[in-house]
Formats: C-alpha cells, structure tokens, sequence
C-alpha cells in the first residue's frame, strides 16, 4: 500500500529535507534548496508517470487505500500529472525569479507542501481527508502569497487568506451537511444513500455550500472579487502557482464530489442548472473584463476567470444525458491545457521582471527583442489561450465546444456563449502580441534567465505538442473522466 | 505524388528562410523563391496526374485524433486543383512582389510561407477538422505580417481582420461539429453520406451556421466591413494574397461544404443568398465609385466580383457554376494584378490618391498600359478571363433565377465606369505634378510577375475551354446533386 503512494513520500520527504538542509546553509549556499526540490519533483513526477503506465491499463490501481479515504485511479494520476508538471514549471522558474530573495527554504518547502496536498485532494474520496488536503494546499499558498514584503502582496495575500478561511467554512458546512444527510463521509456512500426525496431543502442548502465554497476557490463570479487582486499582488511564480495548480485542484474536489457523490439524477437536475448560470456568468464577466485591463497580471487573472467559466460549463451537461466520459473528459483536458498556458503566461511576467520590467502593456513594448525566447513562448501561450489551432488550448476548447453541440437543446446556448467568449478573448490576447512584437522604438537584447527560460521553453513546447499531436492526450483524459466510475 | 508536400514544403521553407536569414548563409527571399518555384511544380505534376487520370479524391489518409474519428485526409478535384495552382502562382507573384521588403525579411517570409501551407490545407482538407484547422491557422501569419508590414493604420486593421473572420469561422466550426456529431466521423465522405438521411430543419441550422463562416471570408454585404481596412492596410504582397486566395477560401467552403454536402438547403436558401450577393455586387460598386485611393477602388470592386462569384454558386446551374469556379481562378489573376500595380505605384510615383495621379501614362509607360488593361480586365472586357468567368455566370443566373440576372446586368455599366473614370483621372489627362517625378524603369522582378499574370489572364480569355473543360467535372457533380444534367 505504501508503494502506491511513492509519489506523496517522495514530496513529502524533500519538503522536510528543505527546511532541515535550510538550517544548516548560509544565505548564499541557499540557491541549492531550488535544485533539491526541483530534483523531489522530478522524481515525483517520474512515480506518477509510472503510477499512470499502469493506470492506462487498469484504470483503478487501487479503489480503498487506508480503508477507503482514497482511491488511486486515472483520475487521481491525470491531476497529481498536472499538478507536479506545475510544480515543475515554478520550482524551475523560481530558481531565476527568487534569486534575490531571503526565506529560500520556507518559499520550496511551502510549495512542496501544497504540492502534497494537492495530490491528496486528488485521491481522496472521503470528505475529510478532502478537507484536509485542500486546507493543506490553500493554508501553504496563503503563507507563499505574502512571501515578499510590500504594501501590494500583504493586501494581496491579506485578502486571498480571509476569501480562502471563509470559503473553507461554507465547505465544511456543506460537508457536514451532506454527511448528516447519507450518515457517511465516503463519496461512494454518499452516492448510494443520496437522491431520494426526504429533505429536500437539506439537500439543496448543501449542495448550495459546496458550490459557493468551491466557487470562491475556482473564482467563479461572483465568488470572484480576491483573484485579480491576489493574483496581480502576489509574486509571479506565486500567481502562476495560484492560477495553475490550486485552482484546478478545487476543480478535482468538484468534480469528485458533485460528478461522484451527488450523481442521482433528481440531484443532478438541480445543481446543473446552478452550474450552466454560474458558467455562462463566469466567463463572460471574466472576458469582458479582461478587456479593459492594463495590467498584464490582472487581465491573465481574469482570463482565468473566464476558462474556469468555460470548465464549468461541462457540470451544466452532466443533466443533459449526454456522454459523461467525453463533457468531464474534455473538462480534465481543459483543466490540463489552462494550467500549463496559463502557468507559463504568469512565468512569463516573473521573467519580465527579472529585468525590472513591470506588467503593464507599455512595460511589455518590444519584448520580442529585448527577450526573444520569453516573448515567444508568451505568443504561444497566448495563442493557446485564444483557442488558435495546433496550440493545446484549441484541443481542449474543442471537446469543450463539442460536449455542449453534442447536448444540444438549450446548452447549445452555452456554446455559443463559448464561442463569443473566445473572439473577446483572442482580442486582448492579440494585444499583448502586437505590444511585444510591433510596437516600435529602439531596445537591446537582453541576456535571458536560463532556468526561466527551459522552464517558459518546455512549457511552450509541450502546449505546441499537445496541440499537433492530440490523440493520447485525448483519449487519456476521456478515460480518465471514465475512472470516476468504473 | 503526395498532396501533403504542397504544405509540407511551404511549412519547411518557412522554417529554413527563417534561419537562413539569421545564419546569413543564404537571403531568406532566395529560400522563399526557390520554395515558391517548387511547390508550383509540385502542383503542375499534381495537375497532370489528375489530368491522367489519378484517383486523387481522397488520397491519403491518416488518423489524428481517433476519439473523435478525426483523420489528416487530402484530397484533389479539379476545383481544389483550379485553386492550388492559383495558390502556388500567386505565390511566385507575392515573393517578387515582397522582393525588397524592409524589415526583418527571415520573420517575413517565415510568415508568408506559413500562410501558404495553411492556404494549400483548406483547399486540399477532405477531413471537415482537418479543413477548419487550416482556415484558422491562416489567419494568424496575417495578422503578424498586417502589424509588422502593413500601413500607417495597420495595428487596427490586423486586430479588425482577425477578430471578424475568427468570429464568423467559429460559427462555422459550430456547424461543423454538428455535422460530425450526426455522423460520428468528420470525413467529408462520412458526413455527406450522414447528411443524406437527415431532417430538414438540422440541415438549415448547419447551413446558416456556415454560411455566416463564409459571408465574413468572401466577404458579403453586411460581413465585409473588415475587408477595406484589411486590404488597404496591408502591404502589397499580403493584399494580393488576401484578396487573390483568403477570399476564394470563403467561395471554395460555400462550395465544397455548403454546395457539396448541403445540396437541398442551400437550393432553399439559394434566391437568399443571391439577393444578398447582388446586393453585395451593387453596394461595392457604388462605394468604389467614391473612392480616391486606387487601392481601396480595387478592394471594393474586389467585393463586387465575388458578389458576382456567389451569383453563381447561387444559380445551382452547371454553366453558373462553372463560371464561378472559373471566376475564382480569373478573380485571383486580376485582382492580384491590380494590387501589384498599386504597390508599383506607391514606389514609382509616392501615391495611391487618384487625383494625384493624372497624365501617368505620358511619365510610366509601362505601369500605365498595365493599369489599362488590368482595369479592362476586370470590367470584364471581351477577350480576356473575367469576360468569360462574368459571362457565364449571367447565363447560369438567367436559366434560373432570370430577374435577378436583369438586375446584375445593370452593375455591368457601373463596374466600367468606376474603372474607366479611374483611368481618366489617373492614367490619362494632364500630367499632374507628382508624376512629372515619376521613375519609370521596371526592373526584372517587377516585370515577370505582371508579364506572367497579363498573359494568363489573355490566354484564359481567348481560350477558356482547358480550364471549363476541367472544371466541368467539379461543377457537373455538382449539379448531379441536385438532380440536373
């Protein structure tokens, strides 16, 4: 049993090592504990690719460990990918980005721990172990969100640490509430006890709770007000990590609750409907935005407002009868694409910074030649963003598209929704181009920071990979969604 | 022969004239050239395979995404064919047009070679995925050539360029995706056997959903107000390839999608669609008559003509069509003659204004004559293509829809006379003062691609018969769909 979770200890150990190993450097020796946790997550991430070669075959490796409070599937295996590929990309780029920074050991083991964390929450199907591993995960990034001093980040962090408590306390009240209705904490138990009509407005209060709880976590309008603010204070690698990794790992306990343990068609009916609202708002607020945003860190963080709005919209399906592998599967890929591009497109700025270049649009003129890799890794996340062919995000907006053309009727007004989303967004994407590539005046090339650099350059090409080669991506998190249930 | 070379080579010569220019082992417009050159005779051989007598529709297939039954499937008729040669010599013309462009010229051709693969996909795709993946993927090279190439208002233009046409193209993929959704693969074979079975009303939705697609590429009244920032905007080469092939996508996918696969629809929505393209031919004539720039005179004639174009998809008759898929190849030669002409203008002389132009003809010889007969072309002289594109297209359009066909026979007069009071005031009259400066020597790179374009446009006028005879093929099955000859 202890093998299965290989890649926890592995995350967990290095954590530990960082802050024991800090004690015993001086401040300039500190850069190691970059490179020693860049080397816990790549062994990490090396188990759980191992963990998802046997997943692929038999997609539960394991439905109880601990007597049920998780279970090892390739859904679990699809997000602890997602999220050590994150903690890849910001471990890397934070070698560069935190250079001159004090607090070394407590900035890596902060992420590692909410790395953990997050991977628990992706296994975890117990409500609270759920708990406790979002609290882990979202109490770490409240420390890293605050972890420069300056009158911006302790706003910043000061409003995503009384946003985040706040939001933990209406989830645990809808868990207690779902508890004392199924007399369970197990999703599965949940699942078969739930559906009938006994108290009905229980029922709805709880699942009312989860969805505000989850939603100020995924920033869904309106629970959304903290993220263009935490987001553009905190520090870039932060931002990336917010947006990237902790988002998406409120998504998981979404879908694992709602798709798993709320899964009786009578509960359905009510909370997709939530759900369609929610998302039809979520990303047309989001893009419409963003649009008049100057700064590139808030309108990136309104951006990410608008995808999640574009996730939500396959929950909207799940009443509509149509094929549940392929709507929460094209979610999964969604889920996948955004954290990479939009991971990337956050590390992009902590690049620019790195030279004193702020994160306004002006700030950004003529980065195509002051930093020709940064700005053209940034042009593909871009592009991914908007959707544009042979980039990741086209691929994932397309099974987006097509979950919602496939459920018709009325969700066909979600895609559309979907589709008019995309061209206000591909404007103030496009934007960002034109200001890095033509907006004239003289500068000279800079030297780039290597490790940001591989870091932004594997990304870029990783998004370019999915979006030439898409077929494994697809099918893997098709079968993924597919593992909920089987 | 491989039809995935024709985008394969452009997306390779792409990437080495790239490089070439920032390793300075060779100049990146040599690279472009010699790509061009090659892909042109790929076509030619591709053409005379076909011409032989090859099954070439579909060629090769392979899958992509098989979850979604996508496959990479290529394929050629004699109507993809008519457009791959016209792509490849526009090309050529685009390159020598391009041949002392400023700037950073590996980004440049990079660029222009990218668009080329996209272009060459569109009119190859057989795979509806596979087709609206290249229709994007074109947009995004023209964007950046726009921004960094274009004209004073170029940086608005490009952003009106891209978000318009996206738009209309994502409806389109709305409709694309439902015709996969009905027929579980997105093959062009599978879906037109799909199609065949399914009720009326799904039938119109898709169709609408594609005609908007469409409308914005072409571009019709009302879809076309991105076209004339675009076109003027855009620097010489780039116009000729957005008004010689990015329109021809539009008039291609209403043919190949809406034509081919939606026969019964778009014969209910066919008068619509008519009364919109005429609408189309006499709003831009009108509004190139008040012109001043001959550069935007010939964007809004170009608006007019592919009105006219889509007159005679809309006829659903054999010689309408034709003369439609002739009208593409005959647009492409014109249209791209006459924007070269306004790029040589701008260099010989300094100005497009065409008041500024009087008397051009006593000072530059050579760009004057062409001017002539570049204008005569495309008024649809007798003798030279457009002549026998226009006039098949009017018989189509009075065997079927007779009293629109009176009414485009009106916008004959006022196409000849917008051009004609151009020439007027611009190539003949007093010799205005810019002009007395005029340079009027015509170097080898200026002079090929005009000589080429001026013959072929004769050579299709005097004896059209080759090219209707191939693209009778394309337009008898066509017509075969819908019950005629």
């Amino acid at each position: 049993m202890l093998e299965s979770l290989l890649p926890e200890l592995i995350v967990a150990v290095f954590a530990l090592a960082v802050i024991f190993i800090d004690m015993t450097l001086r401040e300039d020796d500190r850069e190691f504990l970059g490179y020693l946790s860049l080397a816990g997550v790549l062994l990490a991430l090396a188990a759980v690719l191992m963990q998802t070669k046997e997943a692929l075959q038999s997609p539960v490796l394991e439905a109880g460990v601990f007597s049920g409070l998780m279970r090892i599937d390739l859904f679990a295996v699809f997000f602890k990918v997602v999220f050590l590929l994150v903690a890849l990309m910001v471990v890397l780029g934070s070698i560069d980005a935190t250079r001159k920074d004090r607090y070394k050991g407590e900035y890596y083991s902060l992420v590692l721990f909410s790395t953990l964390g997050m991977m628990f929450a992706a296994m975890a199907v117990d409500l609270v172990l759920m708990f406790v591993a979002v609290e882990l995960a979202t109490i770490s990034t409240f420390a890293l969100a605050a972890y420069r001093k300056s009158r911006r980040t302790t706003e910043a962090a000061m409003k995503y640490f009384v946003v985040g408590a706040f939001s933990s306390g209406l989830i645990v009240f809808g868990m207690s509430l779902l508890y004392g209705l199924s007399g369970s904490t197990n999703l599965y138990e949940i699942a078969g006890a739930m559906g009938s009509g006994d108290l009905y407005w229980v029922q709805v209060l709880a699942m009312v709770f989860l969805i505000a709880g989850f939603g100020y976590k995924v920033a869904a309008v309106p629970f959304h007000m903290w993220a263009p603010d935490t987001y553009q204070g905190a520090p870039s690698p932060v931002s990336a990590f917010l947006a990237a990794a902790t988002k998406k790992m409120a998504f998981v306990a979404l879908l694992r609750i709602f798709v798993v343990a709320l899964s009786a068609p009578a509960l359905v009916e009510k909370w997709a409907l939530l759900f369609g609202i929610l998302a039809a708002v979520t990303m047309t607020l989001g893009n419409v935005v963003a649009l008049s945003q100057r700064n590139i860190k808030r309108m990136l963080a309104y951006s990410s407002i608008g995808q999640a709005g574009y996730v939500l919209i396959i929950f909207a399906l799940l009443a509509s009868g149509a094929d549940v592998s392929l709507s929460v599967g094209a979610g999964l890929l969604h889920i996948f694409t955004h954290a990479i591009m939009k991971g990337g497109a956050f590390l992009v700025v902590a690049a620019a910074s790195y030279y004193m270049i702020g994160s306004e649009l002006e700030d950004f003129s003529n980065l195509g030649r002051r930093l020709p890799l940064t700005a053209l890794s940034m042009t593909v996340f871009l592009l991914s963003l908007a959707g544009i062919p042979f980039f990741a995000g086209f691929v994932s907006k397309f099974m987006i598209l097509t979950a919602t053309v496939a459920a018709g009727g009325w969700y066909l007004f979600l895609g559309i929704l979907l589709v008019v989303n995309s061209v206000v967004s591909l404007y103030y994407y496009a934007r960002v181009i034109r200001y890095m590539y033509f907006a004239g005046g003289k500068v000279r090339r800079e030297p780039e920071p290597a490790l940001l650099t591989v870091a932004l350059l594997l990304a870029a090409l990783l998004v370019v990979y999915i979006g030439v080669f898409p077929d494994s991506f697809v099918s893997l998190s098709i079968d993924a969604a597919g593992s909920l249930f089987s | 022969m491989m039809l995935a070379n024709l985008i394969f080579i452009p997306l390779l010569g792409a990437v080495v004239s790239y490089l070439a220019e920032r390793t300075g082992v060779v100049s990146a417009r040599s690279v472009a050239l010699a790509t061009t050159l090659l892909t042109a005779v790929l076509s030619v051989v591709a053409l005379l395979e076909f011409l032989g007598g090859a099954d070439m529709f579909p060629e090769e297939s392979r899958v992509w995404i098989s979850d979604f039954g996508i496959t990479f499937t290529l394929g050629a008729d004699a109507m993809s064919l008519s457009l791959v040669l016209l792509t490849a010599l526009l090309y050529l013309v685009a390159v020598l047009a391009s041949w002392n462009i400023g700037g950073n010229r590996g980004r440049y051709f990079g660029l222009l070679l990218t668009m080329e693969a996209g272009l060459m996909g569109v009119f190859l795709a057989l795979d509806l995925f596979l087709f609206y993946v290249f229709w994007e993927i074109v947009l995004i090279p023209a964007f950046f050539l726009i921004n960094g190439w274009g004209g004073r208002r170029r940086s608005y233009a490009a952003m009106k360029v891209l978000i318009y046409t996206h738009l209309g193209s994502l409806f389109m993929f709305i409709g694309i995706i439902m015709m996969y959704l009905k027929a579980g693969s997105f093959s062009f074979f599978d879906i037109s056997d799909a199609l065949a079975g399914a009720d009326a009303g799904f039938k119109s939705m898709v169709f609408l959903l594609l005609f908007i697609g469409f409308a914005f590429k072409i571009p019709l009244v009302p879809f076309h107000t991105w076209l004339p920032d675009a076109y003027t905007e855009a620097p010489t080469p780039v116009t000729i390839l957005l008004a010689g092939l990015l329109s021809k996508m539009g008039a291609y996918g209403l043919l190949r999608l809406g034509v081919s696969l939606l026969p019964e629809t778009f014969q209910n929505y066919a008068y619509a669609v008519a009364v919109l393209a005429l609408i189309s031919v006499f709003y831009a004539a009108f509004t190139a008559l008040a012109q001043r720039d001959i550069k935007r005179l010939v964007a809004f004639s170009s608006v007019s003509h592919m009105g006219f174009l889509v007159l005679g998809i809309a006829s659903f008759d054999f010689i309408g069509i034709s003369g439609a898929i002739f009208q593409m190849v005959s647009h492409g030669l014109i249209v791209a003659l006459l924007f070269f002409l306004t790029g040589m203008l701008v260099e010989k002389v300094g100005s497009r204004e065409i008041p500024r132009l009087g008397g051009l003809i006593t000072r530059a010889p050579f760009l004057g004559w062409v001017l002539v007969f570049a204008s005569l072309a495309s008024l649809g002289l007798p003798g030279l293509s457009g002549f026998v594109a226009e006039l098949s297209i009017l018989l189509g359009l009075f065997s079927t829809y007779p009293f629109l066909a009176y009414i485009t026979v009106l916008s004959l007069p006022l196409t000849a006379g917008y051009y004609l009071w151009m020439l007027q005031r611009s190539t003949f009259g007093a010799t205005s003062e810019l002009v007395e400066g005029a340079r009027s020597d015509v170097r080898w790179f200026e002079a090929l691609p005009v000589l080429v374009l001026v013959l072929l446009i004769t050579l299709l006028g005097v004896y059209p018969a080759p090219l209707m005879e191939m693209i009778g093929t394309t337009s008898r099955e066509i017509v075969a769909l819908i019950g005629g000859i």
